[in-house]
């Protein structure tokens, strides 16, 4: 069975091959550049900002396992 | 001095909850997701997030709300410096929520995909543990010493 692929799956294969990319040049940078983790920790550095990224931990989670998808 | 006390105690801790969690997992598998268990599950777990969020942080944020937006607003003022990251976290926020507005299925969503994988059971149930270890790290990771 063939399935057509529409173009915002090109768009989210792009993205998903910066990500890649991403990830790549950090391992290789030791430390030089932003990397996922930072953000996060960026996030968990006070009251406001870990309660928002909280909040959207549970927004994510209602939608993923109670909603649509 | 209560230092190898505390020591034997975080590995219990650690066991008690990949126990938990692989136990909310594999009751969570099967689960539809329009089904009362998955709703009071999930609606629980975040109520109680935030409740253990407030209980382990208490006294132990690194920065105040205040001190943290002023310094953000520096960082965004200068954020070329780290443009890459930014643009590719930004790329991915924007087409995700661009995506969800326009409702086509030329432009499917992050969720869309994820659905593909929460279908079946042991994938429902893989993600949950995954969500679940990504909660516990946002409730208690990056805690300063508690302050006298």
């Amino acid at each position: 069975m063939m399935s057509t692929v529409v173009p915002g799956t090109v768009v989210w294969v792009a993205l998903a091959a910066g990500v890649v990319v991403w990830l790549g040049v950090l391992a290789l940078s030791a430390g030089r550049f932003v990397g996922p983790r930072r953000v996060v920790r960026w996030f968990l550095g006070s009251w406001l900002s870990r309660g928002i990224v909280l909040a959207a931990w549970g927004a994510a989670g209602w939608h993923v396992f109670c909603q649509r998808p | 001095m209560h230092r190898p006390q505390r020591a034997g105690v975080v590995p219990i801790a650690y066991a008690l909850f990949a126990t938990l969690v692989l136990a909310l997992s594999a009751w969570q598998a099967p689960l539809s997701r329009q089904s009362s268990g998955a709703h009071w599950s999930v609606a629980l777990l975040v109520v109680a997030a935030f409740g253990v969020a407030l209980v382990l942080g208490r006294g132990r944020q690194y920065e105040t709300t205040r001190r943290w937006v002023a310094r953000n607003v520096h960082y965004v003022r200068t954020w070329r410096t780290q443009s890459r990251a930014a643009v590719l976290i930004g790329g991915v926020v924007t087409w995700d929520l661009v995506s969800f507005v326009v409702q086509s299925h030329d432009l499917p969503t992050l969720s869309y995909f994820i659905g593909h994988v929460t279908r079946y059971a042991v994938g429902r149930g893989l993600l949950f543990a995954v969500w679940l270890g990504v909660g516990a790290y946002l409730v208690s990771a990056r805690r300063a010493e508690r302050r006298q």
